[in-house]
Order: structure tokens, then sequence, then C-alpha cells
């Protein structure tokens, strides 16, 4: 039904009201009330009032009391179904959390929780141009409504204004709400498709000597893993039937990368902050310590999830503007 | 206050000056069979919580000292070919030990560390093929290094999972500082302190835990805080469903310390910041300072 | 998520079988009352869509359904001659309908179908408006509303019973509205355009003038012609006669109204007292006409007052002055007996005459009575010992009788009905000299207890003879009571005496289950006439008197535009904030109890704060407003039992529900 029905919405309706649309932070609480909601009938509404006013017609003519009352009946369940339709949305409680930093082509995902006090059923939500996202919020908990938002460059996403509207229960009457959300998340240069192996800022001597693997030092087993060089097995152990094992030896040095944007061949600077981007997503799988420098910023070496965050920020905001 | 609890507390209270409110986390942890990472600098008394508590509770008590060069069956144990016998004779680590404090853990490889952390979870020590119980009650304090230092290894989110709690100590205030000074040494207190549970005892309170009354009420604020923690936008991933198990059963250790038999919204906030403090990570580098990190939990409306 | 687009829809088919289902529900009325074969071929076309669903297969091409379409039109065509009017547009709305089911190929078209359903229930109501069709309106409104409701849930397309549920909600809160509406909605008498030919066909009354045979055959119906409430108790059986057209005017065969001129008309109450004198208790009754199509109203023998939009002839017919194509509802005074008043008719009168025609057997009979009799009252007495003492039966199906009726009647056949007497008896009295007309009414009537109400059928229709007395006027004579005493007393079993050739009487009550077949039938009746009278014939008249109940007589058109818009706005208001006002949702009756102590604390200043424990809420009441702290203390203390003990005490919430109601 929804996908066919013509939709009346007035974009220009809060402009010529003269009110701007409440804003919703991210960790805030937005209830929506009667001040921002608003009311049409759609087409099917528009439909129904010709064929009451037929009825009537045919009431008065034939003077007949039932089709009065069919007609007064029918009337009233339209009343019913606006004040249904408005109460949909009048008093729902909003929070918006933000989306986590996405890569540039897949989908930001803006979460938000939708409350009522009572069952509601037949909602959307929906931002300029995107598929309405139908939901219901159900009695006693909120609802999770993800609003999937499409990135096509890097840099800082804003969701701006999004829509919540519903025709539920007869689709009589189109009622709805902007919201704009404050929220923003940064989305990081897509990695380039080829790579090439990032260049080794040199090995070093790490400050307790017990970081990476090498060969010279002795550290202990672990078990075997496909892929693993057949002159690092236990056979001893392996003859004591406690299965494969192999000897792990640690490294007195360490490998440490440093990325950087000046010493790239690309004269184009997107596709040298994608290659940079691929190679800090690489550095992170292989559980290696790097650093990033671009002009103006310095990420300083290290490793981990924080690392790979930090990395991919400086990425995504180089040279965007707040 | 539960009759066999108050004295061990009073006792605890009298070597650990001005820390009651750790204390009674602490006693708690351990009454719901979790284990406890003290997070705090050296020297507020880590360490003597956890001889005190062993001491007061009749615990034997182990102390590893974490370092970089610690390897798994330094904590373990190891089989030894034993030329008399003509077998390996297992020589038991010192992780076989009713209370063991596992110092500055982060000083280990995450190798070792994960060696310990297994053993916690389960009870048990799989060596060579063969698998060996730890003594019950097993309980492991940790304790960690704040500050981030070079050559470390803090614990992985996924590991922290394992603890029950964290706690702060923290700095005691003037007055305890005062006696603490004043007073007799706390390593002599020790010493002189007589058990003041017995095993039995002690495996009693364990199992009474358990059957302190948690009303589908309680249940649904529990659901609210995790539903709060996934929802609203302030923590790079919400609570996990083992975390709502955590902060049931922390909070039934509290109330069976309290003396009541069942639980209710107070206890849950009493115990939040330890259970869940070291799960919870703010999204934003900019965003919550650890201080009210769980501010917006606490404001979470109780069903 | 809807994201088909609109020519892949293909309706779910729990959805489909409940659009069928309410489409059959809604055309009902009709599908029952058309031909049968039609109402086969369409159920087999609703059952073929089905099946195609069934197997996945879209619906039948553009081509397929024309074809089908021109088929069923021409079907209709053939079976009704026309197409305009009632019953053929009727029979095209509901084919037309089938066709869109069968067509179904978008969400709108759903949309349109239920549309169309309603459509159809008003339409139903043009033929009948019985208090089945009533409840069948409840009944088929939900059902197509419910469909409705799953047609816009974006998420559910199946329907289910939150959707029953929630149009049931809506329906209910369209019943003000709906009150509101049907009463202070301004009336217009009368049609705003020419309604078809057939609009009121098929009503059965007496007509203005009489044959023989034509009561008999009216006889044979059990339709209600109307009902009576008297504001006193009943007349006696003896008095039942319900006067209707008088006819003066005769060739023999055929007897008519004689016509009145516009002068003559007695428009008023007052004009009445011109031509009657009333004599002994007035008897003041309320009748409620059934639609006869026919300008004359019946009234107790004899009116004495003139109804709103009524006239009186000088023979004391009421006349309506539009033709009564409504169920009619007014007042009458009558008089059972009346003294003389209008001067005697004129010897030329035609009262008086008979055709030349007229058997000479009549003449030689009558004149014989008269040279006979030493007053005129002795001739009439003579005559009703004729019918008596000779073979004459009383039967509904008399023989056919020829150029000479009232002869052939009379010394041949000898079987007649009441008109068959009364025309007979009338022109024997015109013979002999005496001057006579025919009254045409009904005899009679069913006390109903359960409503206390006389119902007169259709079956009760009557005639008899007024003959005129120089002392007493027009007095009544009934020739009929001479051959049949019963008929005064009892109803005519309608079916036996068919069969019997003679007429047969219901004997009241003979057995019991007989009685309380009655009783149902009177108590089903009862409901019937309250039906009829506050639902159906609310119109203009009854809707002045609502108001002037109120308090607002003469409301202009305007004034009631006005005092429904005064009413509706805050019925409205209401209705909103019923639907609009904030929701107690917990399920739970303590958490309920408790908002109640936190709001009445919000009156003291304090107000509970998002995730604040109630322990931690009676602390800060300690501190801030320790003389609220001891009541406050007794909720709290209760509600925590009741909420997070074990197995709180039986008595608990019963505590908390006192302790609340101590905490002001």
């Amino acid at each position: 039904m929804p996908s066919t029905l013509p939709q009346p919405t007035l974009p220009t309706t809060q402009r010529l009201l003269g009110r701007q649309p409440p804003s919703l932070a991210v960790g805030d609480r937005l209830e929506l009330s009667r001040r921002n909601i608003f009311i049409l009938p759609t087409a099917t509404g528009l439909g129904f009032a010709l064929l009451l006013l037929l009825l009537l017609l045919g009431a008065i003519n034939y003077n007949n009391n039932l089709v009065f009352a069919l007609t007064f009946l029918l009337a009233g369940v339209g009343v019913m179904a606006m004040l249904q339709t408005w109460r949909n949305l009048a008093g729902l409680r909003l929070e918006l959390a933000t989306a986590a930093p996405v890569q540039c082509g897949q989908p930001a995902r803006f979460t938000l929780s939708v409350r009522a006090d009572g069952m509601r059923t037949g909602l959307a939500l929906d931002s300029d141009g995107g598929a309405p996202v139908w939901f219901d919020v159900p009695a006693e908990a909120p609802a999770r409504v993800h609003l999937d938002l499409p990135t096509r460059h890097r840099g800082w996403l804003r969701p701006g204004r999004i829509r919540l509207f519903t025709r539920y229960p007869l689709g009589l009457f189109h009622c709805w709400t902007h919201v704009s959300l404050s929220a923003r998340t940064w989305v990081w240069p897509a990695p380039a498709d080829t790579g090439g192996t990032p260049p080794q800022a040199g090995r070093r001597p790490s400050e307790d000597g017990t970081q990476g693997r090498g060969q010279d030092d002795f550290r202990g087993f672990r078990t075997y893993h496909p892929g693993d060089s057949l002159r690092l097995v236990d056979w001893k152990a392996y003859a004591r039937e406690q299965g494969l094992q192999v000897k792990e030896f640690g490294g007195d040095r360490s490998v440490e990368y440093w990325l950087d944007f000046s010493a790239l061949a690309e004269p184009d600077t997107e596709a040298r902050l994608r290659r940079l981007a691929r190679w800090v997503l690489e550095l992170e799988r292989d559980q290696q310590r790097y650093g990033l420098r671009l002009p103006g910023t310095e990420v300083p070496l290290g490793r981990g999830p924080d690392q790979r965050e930090r990395c991919l920020q400086a990425l995504a905001l180089f040279g965007v503007r707040d | 206050m539960h009759p066999f609890i108050a004295p061990v507390f009073s006792a605890l209270n009298g070597i650990i000056l001005g820390k009651e409110q750790s204390l009674r986390l602490a006693l708690a942890c351990l009454l719901a069979r979790g284990h406890l990472l003290v997070e705090d600098l050296p020297g507020v008394g880590k360490t003597t919580l956890a001889h005190a508590l062993a001491a007061v509770l009749g615990l034997d008590y182990q102390r590893i000292q974490f370092t970089s060069d610690l390897l798994p069956a330094d904590i373990l144990g190891i089989s030894i070919f034993d030329r008399e016998s003509g077998r390996f004779r297992f020589h038991p680590g010192p992780v076989f030990a009713q209370l063991v404090l596992a110092d500055e853990i982060n000083r280990a490889t995450p190798k070792t560390q994960s060696a310990l952390l297994e053993a916690m979870e389960e009870g048990q020590v799989t060596l060579e093929g063969t698998t060996r119980a730890l003594p019950e009650p097993f309980f492991v304090i940790a304790t960690q290094n704040p500050t981030y230092q070079i050559g470390t290894f803090p614990l992985p989110e996924s590991q922290l999972d394992r603890f029950l709690m964290r706690l702060h100590l923290g700095y005691p205030d003037t007055a305890a500082e005062r006696e603490l000074l004043a007073g007799v040494s706390r390593r002599e207190l020790i010493r002189d302190q007589a058990p003041l549970l017995d095993p039995q005892q002690l495996a009693e309170l364990q199992a009474a835990v358990a059957r302190i009354h948690a009303s589908p009420a309680l249940l649904d604020y529990i659901q609210a805080l995790l539903a709060a923690s996934r929802d609203s936008g302030h923590y790079r991933s919400g609570l996990s469903p083992r975390a709502g198990l955590a902060l049931l059963q922390a909070a039934r250790a509290w109330v069976l310390i309290d003396g009541r038999d069942h639980v209710l919204p107070d206890d849950i906030q009493a115990v939040l910041a330890a259970v869940v403090g070291h799960r919870l990570q703010p999204r934003d580098a900019d965003g919550l300072a650890p201080e009210t990190l769980l501010e917006p939990l606490l404001a979470v409306e109780i069903p | 998520m809807a994201t088909a687009r609109p020519a892949d829809w293909q309706p779910p088919r729990g959805l489909l079988l409940a659009l069928a289902a309410s489409l059959i529900l809604a055309g009902l009325p009709q599908l029952l009352r058309q031909p049968a074969v039609l109402t086969l071929l369409w159920l087999v076309l609703l059952g073929w869509r089905l099946a195609l669903a069934w197997q996945g297969r879209p619906s039948p091409s553009t081509w397929l359904r024309l074809l089908l379409t021109a088929a069923g039109v021409g079907l209709i065509l053939v079976e009704y001659g026309a197409f305009f009017g009632r019953e053929p547009g009727s029979a095209l709305l509901v084919f037309l309908s089938i066709m869109k089911f069968v067509e179904l190929r978008r969400p709108r078209d759903a949309q349109l179908l239920i549309f169309l359903g309603y459509f159809m229930l008003g339409v139903a109501f043009l033929f009948s408006q019985s208090l089945w069709l009533g409840a069948w309106l409840v009944l088929a409104v939900w059902a197509l509303t419910s469909v409705w409701v799953t047609l816009s849930d974006p998420r559910r397309p199946l329907p289910t019973r939150r959707h029953a549920r929630l149009a049931g909600r809506l329906l209910l809160g369209a019943v003000p509205l709906l009150l509101l509406l049907f009463l202070l909605f301004p009336r217009i008498p009368g049609p705003l355009w020419s309604l078809p030919g057939d609009a009121h066909s098929g009503v059965t009354g007496l007509s203005d003038s009489m044959e023989p045979g034509r009561i008999s055959e009216l006889a044979g119906s059990e339709a209600v012609a109307f009902r009576v409430q008297f504001d006193g108790p009943p007349p006696p059986p003896a008095q039942r006669y319900w006067r209707g057209p008088v006819l003066a005017l005769t060739d023999g065969r055929r007897w008519e109204v004689r016509p009145v001129r516009a002068g003559q008309r007695l428009t008023s109450t007052a004009h009445a007292g011109r031509v009657l004198e009333p004599r002994g208790e007035p008897v003041r009754q309320t009748l409620t006409l059934e639609p006869h199509n026919q300008v004359h109203l019946l009234a107790l023998d004899r009116p004495a007052s003139v109804p709103d939009g009524a006239w009186l002839r000088p023979d004391l017919q009421l006349i309506s002055e539009a033709r009564v194509r409504l169920r009619q509802r007014y007042q009458v005074v009558s008089y059972p007996r009346v003294g003389v008043a209008a001067s005697a008719p004129g010897r030329r009168d035609i009262t008086r005459g008979y055709p030349a025609d007229l058997d000479p057997r009549v003449l030689a009979l009558a004149r014989g009575w008269r040279a006979a009799a030493d007053s005129p009252q002795a001739v009439i007495d003579q005559a009703l010992r004729h019918f008596n003492q000779e073979n004459f039966i009383y039967t509904l199906t008399p023989p056919r009788l020829g150029a000479n009726p009232v002869g052939e009647f009379l010394f041949e056949t000898r079987r007649g009905f009441c008109e068959h007497y009364a025309a007979a008896f009338t022109l024997l009295m015109r013979a002999a000299g005496l001057p006579a007309r025919v009254v045409t009414g009904y005899l009679g009537g069913e006390y109903n207890a359960a409503g206390d109400y006389l119902i007169v059928r259709q079956s009760d229709a009557h005639a008899w003879a007024e003959v005129w007395l120089a002392e007493e006027g027009w007095v009544r004579v009934d020739p009929t009571t001479a051959i049949a005493p019963e008929r005064i007393e009892s109803r005519i079993e309608v079916g036996a005496s068919r069969d019997s050739g003679a007429v047969r009487f219901w004997a009241d009550g003979t057995r019991g289950w007989q009685r309380a077949l009655q009783q149902m039938r009177q108590t089903w009746d009862a409901f019937n006439h309250r039906w009829n009278q506050w639902v159906l014939d609310y119109g203009p008249e009854r809707q002045r008197d609502f108001l002037s109940a109120l308090g607002l007589p003469d409301v202009s058109w305007r004034g009631l535009g006005l005092t429904l818009l005064l009413l509706l706005i805050p019925l409205l208001a209401l209705l909103a904030w019923w639907i609009l006002r904030p929701r107690e949702t917990a399920r739970d009756p303590a958490v309920r109890l408790y908002r109640t102590f936190c709001r009445r604390l919000h009156r003291h200043g304090i107000r509970p704060q998002p995730g604040e424990t109630p322990r931690q809420l009676l602390l800060r009441i300690r501190q801030t407003r320790p003389a609220l702290a001891p009541a406050a203390g007794r909720v709290i203390q209760r509600y925590q039992l009741l909420r997070y003990r074990r197995r709180p005490p039986r008595d608990a919430l019963e505590a908390l529900r006192r302790a609340v109601r101590a905490f002001r």
C-alpha cells in the first residue's frame, strides 16, 4: 500500500509556517509535541470524502435514515482515523545514537530509538529521497530504527533533516514531522584496490625487547596452524602424541611503518589518501605498529583499534573543514 | 548485615582503613564467585587487600608478580621427569591456590595473561593433555597499573569482561592515613588475624547468593540498563548479556552482605560502577569523562 | 518493507480471502434478492480469482476481463430489461465490484473495493430498512473496516485480530458523532431530484376504488398496514373500524371516490365540527402508517380532527396533501359515535343513485322490502336478515362475476368477500330509496401487549356500508357481520381460508405453543415498531419535536447548523482528548498506584528524577520535606514489597492503595 500512495508532503510547510524543525542531538531526548506535527488528507482521504458526499446525497434524496446512519458512521470513522493517525506520532520520544565511522561507499547507519506510551503501528522514517524504513513501536520497549545513509565522499557526514510519518490506521491522513539531526560521523576514504607494500620505516629495538616475532629467542609453543613452517614444528612433542606444536621465537627488534603522504607517487590527493587507507587497514590486520604523516598532522606510532581509528579519522578529515 | 559476614567485614575494616565501600564490593565479588581487577597506583594497598581477605576468610594465598618474561608454565605449573620414580611429576604452579593475587598483570605478554584468564574462566587447568581442577573456592585478584607505559600489554576488552568487577582503591582519607601512619604494621595485623569463616561456611554463603530473589520488575530494570547502554549512543558498544548476568550476580552478593533476601534497584546501582565500568568505552575520545561515564545509565528510568 | 513495484502486487492469500468475504457480506442482500443464476455466476467469478491467486497466477488479462464484464452487463440487461432504476442499478454495482475483485492488481484496487463495499451497503438500504439489515450494517462495516486497516498496515499484510480490534475501536469512537449528526443534521422533506420510476413500486394498500375481488386479493397479504397507539385503552373490537376511502360513485361494478371541490375541504379540526357532532368519549390515537403510495390516511371511524399536512373530506375521509411514500405518523381524535350534523343528501345526490342497468331482480327485492317495512331501520334489518338466512357464504376465493355483478352475486353465486356484501347491500339500500355508500378500510387489529399498540395488517382490509337515517345521520352497517359475526372478534387465517373455500378465523391461543409463538411474533413486532419510530422515521417533524424537547423550538436551518457545530466542537475535543490522553501503560497495578503517588509528590514540589530509586526518593523527602516522610515512607515500603519481594503478602496491594490514598 504505502509504496503506491501519492505522498502529499509539502516541503515548504515549515517555511510557510515559519518554524524550524526541532533538532535532536546525540544523547538528547526529543518528545514530539503538537506544534511540530502536521497532518493532511491523502488522495485516499479525498476519495473517502467523495464517497461520503455521494452517500449523503443519496440519503437526503431518498430520505433514508439508514443511509444517513451509514454516512455519519463512516464520517465518524474518518474523524477517529484522523485522531488515531495524529496520536501515532504525538508523544513519541526520540533518542539518537551516532553512527560509527564508515568507509566511503558503505552506508552509514544512524540509529534512532523511538519510545511511546503504548503500541504504535505503521510508522516510517526517511531522509531526503531515501526509501522509507517502516517500523512499529512496541508497548513496553523502545524501537531501534536504523537509518542507512549512503556515503559518497570522505569527510563529515551529517544526516540533516529526516521525516517521520505515518498513515496508519486507514491511510486517509498523512501525518508527519521533520526533525533535524545534529549529529555527524566521519567517512574514511575507500581503500585503493591495489596497495603494494607499505614502506618500512626500519627496525628499531624496542624498549623491553619482547615485541614482534623473529627467529632469535625461543618463547614457547603454540598449536600448529596450516601455513606454519614445518621447520618450526616440535617433532618430539608430536612423537609424545601431544599434537603438532610449533616453536615460537621472539625477535628483539620490531618492524615499524611510517605511512607518509608526501612520499607517495600518485599526483592525486584522493588517490594517495585511498592508498594510505588501504595500508592502515592491512597493517592493523597484521597487528603491526604504524604511524601516519599527513601534511600538517601526524599520528604517532602505535597499533590497536584506537590507532586504526586515529589514522582513519586523520585520513577522512584531511583538508576538510568542520 | 548478614550474621556470618558482619565479623568478617569489621575485621577487614580494621586492617584496611577508610575503604569500607571497596571492601564490601570486593567481598561481594568473592561471594558471587567472580574475579576482581584492581586498577590503581602502586602503594595504595592492593596487596594488603588480597592478603587480608585471604587471612580473614582462611584461604590459602599465592602471589604472582607478572613480568614480561613470565611464561604460562610459571603460573600453571610444569611436569618434570622424576628419575627415582621414572615418571613425569607435576609441579603445580602458584595458580593452584584459593586466593591468587596476580600483581601487575599487564606487564606479562598476552599469552601469559590468557593462560591465567583461561584458568579463571574454566576453574581448571589443562596441561599436556591432563586436566587438573583448581581449588574451591578460587578467587583471583588481578592488579593493573593504569598508566599507559611502554612495554605493557593492557588487557584487551574481551579479557576485561572476565573480571566480575573492577575497583579503584584510591588514596585513603586524611583520618585513615593518619591511623595508618600511627598504628601497627598491617603485616603484623594480618599475621595475627585468625580465620573467621571455615571453607564450609564460605561455600554456603556462595550458594546462598544464588537464592537471593530477583523479581521480574528488577529484571526489567537490568534489561532497561542493557538496552540503554546499547541505544544511548554514548558507548562504543553496548553491554553484553554476560555483563547483564554479572550485574545480577554481583547485586545478589551485595544483597546477601546486607542480610536481605531480595534485590532492589538500589543494589543494582551500588554495584553498577564496579561491574560495568571496565566493560564500556566512550564512543568519542572527547565524549564522557571516566567520572561521568555511567551517568546516562544511572538516569535510566526504573520500570 | 513495501518495495515491490505496484504492477507486481500480489495480494497475500489471507488478505484476498478477507476481501472476498467482506465483499460477499456487503453484497449479501443483493446476492440473495437477484435471480439465483446471477448470484451463482458471480460467486464462480470470485472463486476463479481466488483459485488463480492460490496457483500464484496473476489476474486475468485486460481483454478477458472486458469480455467478461460485457457478458455480465448483458446478462443483467436480459434479466432486468433495463439499466436504469433501483434493481438493475444495484445489480450492476455488485457485479462491477466483483469484476474489480477479479482485476485486483494494485493496492489501490483493494482500497477501491472497500469503498465500493460501503457503497453497496448504502444501496441495500434503498430496498429494505428492517432491523435485521441494521444489524447486518454493523457487521459489514466492521468487516470492511478491518480489511481496510489491514491494507494500511505496511508491516502486517495479513488480517489479524489486532486489525479487527482496532476497526472495532474506530467504529465505537464513531458512535457519538453518528448520534450527534443523526439527530441534528438538517433533514429536508422531499427528494432533491426525481427518483427512478420503480422507487416506490411494490407497496400495497387500499386503493381509491373498489371492484369485486380487490379486497379479497389484498386480504391475502400479512404485511403491516399501520400500527396504532392509544392514549387510553384500545377501543373494544366491535369499534375497531378503520376508515379509509369512502366510495359513493358506482357503475354497478366499480366503486369510486366522489370528487370534492377545493372549497369543500375541511382543513382544520374546527372545520370538521361543521359536518359531525361528536358524541361520547373521544379516542386519541397515534397512527404509524406504512407507505402505500396513495393519498388517503386511515383513522378510527370516525375521525374528527385534522393532522398537519392533511385535510378531511366532507364524507369524513382523511386525505394527505402528498402521496404517502414514507412511513407516516400522525395523531387523530376519533369518535366512535357521532350525531347528525350535515344536512341530508339531496334528492338527486349520488348516494341515492344506482346504475340504470341494475338487475331488475335486485330492484324488485329492494322495493319489496321497502314496501313491507315501516321504517328505514326495518329495511336495513330485513337486508341483514336476508344475508343471514339465505345461503350466503363468506369466502376469500369468490367466483368471477360477469357484467352485472350484484345481481349475479345476490341470486346466483352467493359466495363473496366483504366487498361483495358491502356493494350489494349499498345498492339494495339505494334501490330501496335510502342514501347509502361503501366505506373501505380495515377491521380489527392485533393487540401487541409487548408494545401496547394495535397492529393492523393488509389481511384486515374490509368494506362496509353507511346508510343515511334522518335522525342519526350516516349509520355504519356491516353486512359481513350478518354472514360471519366472528369477523369482528377474530382475524382471518389466510392460508386455511384459501384452501377451504370458506373463511377460517384464528382461534386465539388454543394451544400453548401457539400462544408462545404469537407472543414472540408480537415482541419482535414491538422491536420493529420502535426501530421504525426512532430510527427509520426520524424525519423533519421528529427532528423538530426533538429540538423543542431540548428547548429549541422553531430552529431554522441555519440555527440547526449552528447548534450542530456548537455541539460538534466539544465532541471532537472530547474524542481528541480521549485518544490523545497520556496512557497509563503499566500493567502492574502497583506501578500505577506508585505513579499516582509520584504525581501527588509533584504537587508538593518534589519531582522524582529519572533513575532515582524509591529508596533514594524517600531519603530526599526526608531531607527536604520531613513532614511528608512518614506517609511517603509507608507508600514506598509497600511498593518495594510488592515489586521486589519474592512472595508479597496477599493484602499488600490493598495496603499500598490505602497508603497512596492516605498520602495527600
